[in-house]
C-alpha cells in the first residue's frame, strides 16, 4: 500500500507543516507545497523524546524564535476566509508565550498565544475599537484550562466570526472546548506586513518557553473529527 | 455476550466488534509510511552546506532521492555533492558517496542523488566554491510521523 502526502484528506489546503525532521541546524523545512523557508533564530535546542521523536525546546530567555519573512508567507496573511492552526506543545512556565504570530498589535494580522492557562486567538484592526477589551482595536477568542508541564494537542479552526478550539491529551482524552469571543465575534484582520514568528511581532518579548512539535497551518477550517483523528494518530509519540 | 431470542447479537456487542476492527485497521494505517516531499533553496557560501538532513530518524525510514537544480551554476562555480550516513545512534557522519566536481551548467541541469533506507541519520550536502549562487532542491522520502 502506498500513501501520498497530498492525497491524505488532512493535508487538503495545508499551507505550513513543520515536523522538525532535520534534528539539527538553524533551518527547518516545510512539508507543505509553498516550501516556506523557516529560520530558527538564536538556536533553540533539538530534543529527542523517549519515543525517538525530535521536538524543539525553546528556553524563553535567549530570544529564541522561528522566523519566516512576511514576503515569503503572503499565503499566511489571512485577511478573510477560514483557516486552522494546530500543534503539540508542553509549556513549562507561566506568562505570555507565542505559538505563532503574523501581526502588528492593534494594526493588522493574527496571533495565537497562551497566557498562563488561557489559549487566545487575536485579530488586529487598525482603528477598529472593539469592546469589551477596553476599546482596543482587536477581536479575539479564548479557551481555558491549558495547564503547564504537560503535553497538549491544540487545534484551532476559524470560521467567520467564530473560533473553535480542541484539546487532546496524551492519554487519549479529546475535548471540544468552550470558547469565549469578544462582542460581535472575530472581525477579519487587516493585511499585515510582519514576519511569521513565535514571539511578539517586535521580536523582543513573549518567547515560547517549553517544547513544541509540528506547527501546522491550513487555509480552511478543520472539523472536530479531523482534529480528533490527528490527535489520535500522533499522541503515541508523547506517551 | 447478549443475544436476542432469535440469536442475533445485541447492538452493543456488535459495536464492540466493529470498534475492535476499526482499532486494528488504524494500527495498520497509522504505521503506513506516507510519501512526503520537502525542499527549498540553498545560497552557496564557499563552504559545505547541508541540503537535506535527517539527523536522528524516529526509526527505520525510506528516503528516496534528493534532486538539485544546477541551472545557476556557471564556469565560475565548482560544486561537489556528498552523501553521509550514521551507522549507529549518535555515530559519526560517514561519507558514502561523492560526486565529481560540477563546473558550469551540467546537461541535464537537474542532478538526482538516490538514497537508501536509513535508521540513524542521513544527509546530503553541497560544497560550492566560487561566487555565491542559489540552488533549488527537492527531497522525497517515506515517513510515518
Amino acid at each position: 500500500m502506498s500513501l501520498h502526502y497530498d492525497d491524505l484528506p488532512i493535508n487538503e489546503d495545508i499551507l505550513l507543516d513543520l515536523p522538525y525532521r532535520e534534528g539539527t541546524g538553524v533551518i527547518t523545512q516545510d512539508l507543505a507545497k509553498p516550501h516556506h523557508s523557516v529560520a530558527l533564530v538564536n538556536t533553540p535546542a533539538w530534543t529527542e523524546l523517549d519515543s525517538g521523536l525530535t521536538v524543539l525546546t525553546w528556553d524563553g530567555e535567549s530570544n529564541e524564535y522561528l522566523e519566516c519573512a512576511h514576503a515569503a508567507c503572503e499565503d499566511l496573511d489571512f485577511t478573510d476566509g477560514d483557516y486552522s492552526i494546530g500543534l503539540w506543545f508542553n509549556r513549562t512556565r507561566t506568562g505570555t508565550h507565542m505559538f505563532l504570530s503574523r501581526c502588528q498589535q492593534d494594526v493588522s494580522g493574527w496571533e495565537l498565544y497562551i497566557y498562563n492557562e488561557v489559549v487566545q486567538l487575536m485579530h488586529h484592526h487598525a482603528g477598529t475599537l472593539v469592546p469589551p477589551i477596553t476599546g482596543n482595536p482587536r477581536t479575539g477568542a479564548f479557551s481555558l484550562g491549558w495547564t503547564q508541564d504537560v503535553w497538549w494537542f491544540l487545534g484551532l479552526s476559524r470560521v467567520g466570526g467564530v473560533a473553535s478550539m480542541y484539546r487532546g491529551a496524551v492519554d487519549g482524552t479529546f475535548e471540544t472546548l468552550d470558547v469565549s469571543h469578544t462582542a460581535g465575534g472575530l472581525v477579519d484582520p487587516e493585511t499585515s506586513a510582519y514576519d511569521l514568528v513565535n514571539c511578539r511581532y517586535s521580536k523582543d518579548a513573549n518567547f515560547f518557553y517549553g517544547m513544541d512539535w509540528r506547527k501546522r497551518v491550513w487555509g480552511r477550517s478543520l472539523s472536530a473529527a479531523e482534529w480528533a483523528q490527528e490527535h489520535e494518530r500522533t499522541r503515541g509519540w508523547f506517551a | 455476550m447478549s443475544y436476542y431470542e432469535d440469536g442475533i447479537e445485541a447492538p452493543s456487542t456488535a459495536l464492540e466488534a466493529i470498534n475492535t476492527i476499526v482499532t486494528a485497521i488504524r494500527v495498520v494505517t497509522d504505521a503506513t509510511p506516507v510519501e512526503t516531499e520537502t525542499g527549498g533553496t540553498i545560497t552557496s557560501d564557499d563552504s559545505e552546506q547541508d541540503v537535506y538532513i535527517n539527523n536522528a530518524p524516529e526509526g527505520v525510514y525510506v528516503p528516496n532521492y534528493v534532486s538539485i537544480d544546477f541551472t545557476n551554476n556557471t564556469a565560475a562555480q565548482s560544486a561537489v555533492i556528498k552523501q553521509y550516513r550514521r551507522y549507529k545512534t549518535g555515530g559519526d557522519w560517514i561519507l558514502i558517496d561523492q560526486s565529481d566536481p560540477i563546473v558550469g551548467l551540467p546537461d541535464p541541469a537537474g542532478v538526482d542523488i538516490e538514497l537508501k533506507p536509513n535508521r540513524y541519520g542521513i544527509k546530503v550536502t553541497l560544497d560550492v566554491t566560487g561566487a555565491s549562487k542559489t540552488y533549488d532542491w527537492t527531497a522525497f522520502y517515506k515517513a510515518t510521523s
